[in-house]
């Protein structure tokens, strides 16, 4: 049951994700999700199968939830935080949004480690939360090379970057 | 990110593989917008970079890509590989204007050509197989491949919009 609330809300995320109208053109989603993607999944192979800083219960079912964190919460996070920042033109606001999806990030692994998912070894939470700050500056940066090359084709979609 | 074990022969092949499809892709006529060319390498390389994901490191390990079940420098450089051939499936496919049967036989050659090319990574230990078999490499071919194409045909139509 507590597993499957996991389950649930990655559900709800999506449905949420696709029912609320998009300021962000369809490009700049599919970048955002493809490069969180990747980044996300890098940097847990990295803290986990190189490092061995987290760890994943080896039952399918830990597994699955591990991956349903890393593969579908995460990247979706960040897409969402980005299309939310897109629809302010405040600084501030755009910060006080990314800072909520870092936290809210944290929030699901932390959730996940008290379901002892996962089990952290020489790691802690503050380690978490640098690893996934650093995530999502990768793809804030990336996103604004992105962008410009977009602007050079002449999209002025209004962002994080503006 | 760690650096490989050994630096021998499956590093050379990926470097020397990273310039001859480097060097073929900027050698090749502009055909889509950049934005464009940079979501259809993003594409093909975070597809490879899941699939690796799910079928070498979690539940099942069923394959190494370079030294060892690690993510080192060079797998990382491995999905820097893959994104061109995903440049040029959709250009050729563009280019060349497939349509119906003609679109079946171009999967079918592209999945002949990119398990050979597997073929040839593995006998420079770019993959080691564990359970693994280059039969269910060429059958997941034919559903990536298709399903770039498709990716790329939504992409091209939402963008003509």
């Amino acid at each position: 049951m507590k597993y499957m609330i996991v389950v649930d809300i990655t559900i709800l995320m999506i449905i949420t994700f696709f029912v609320i109208k998009k300021s962000l053109s369809i490009k700049n989603l599919v970048f955002l999700f493809l490069m969180s993607e990747f980044v996300v999944t890098s940097y847990f192979s990295i803290v986990t199968a190189n490092k061995e800083f987290i760890k994943v219960r080896a039952e399918s079912q830990f597994v699955i939830l591990s991956e349903i964190f890393k593969m579908i919460i995460t990247p979706l996070l960040y897409l969402l935080t980005f299309e939310f920042a897109s629809r302010t033109v405040s600084k501030w606001r755009k910060t006080v949004i990314g800072v909520t999806c870092i936290v809210v990030v944290y929030g699901f692994e932390w959730r996940l480690v008290q379901l002892n998912v996962y089990n952290y070894t020489n790691w802690n939470e503050w380690k978490s939360l640098i690893g996934i700050t650093t995530n999502f500056l990768i793809i804030y940066l990336s996103y604004r090379l992105f962008k410009w090359v977009t602007r050079t084709e002449g999209d002025n979609n209004n962002d994080f970057t503006n | 990110m760690i650096l490989p074990i050994d630096f021998d022969k499956n590093e050379l092949f990926v470097l020397g593989a990273l310039v001859v499809v480097y060097g073929l892709f900027f050698r090749l006529p502009k055909r889509f917008p950049w934005s464009l060319t940079i979501l259809i390498i993003l594409f093909t390389a975070t597809t490879a970079r899941i699939t690796d994901n799910l079928l070498s490191t979690s539940m099942y390990n069923l394959y190494d890509v370079m030294d060892s079940p690690r993510y080192d420098l060079f797998d990382l450089l491995v999905y820097l590989l893959y994104g061109p051939f995903g440049y040029f499936l959709v250009y050729y496919f563009d280019k060349w204007q497939l349509k119906k049967m003609s679109t079946v036989i171009y999967v079918f050659i592209v999945a002949v050509f990119s398990s050979l090319f597997e073929r040839f990574s593995v006998s420079f230990h770019v993959f080691k197989y564990k359970g693994w078999q280059l039969s269910y490499s060429f059958s997941y071919y034919l559903v990536a491949i298709p399903l770039t194409l498709v990716f790329f045909y939504l992409l091209r139509v939402k963008l003509k919009k």
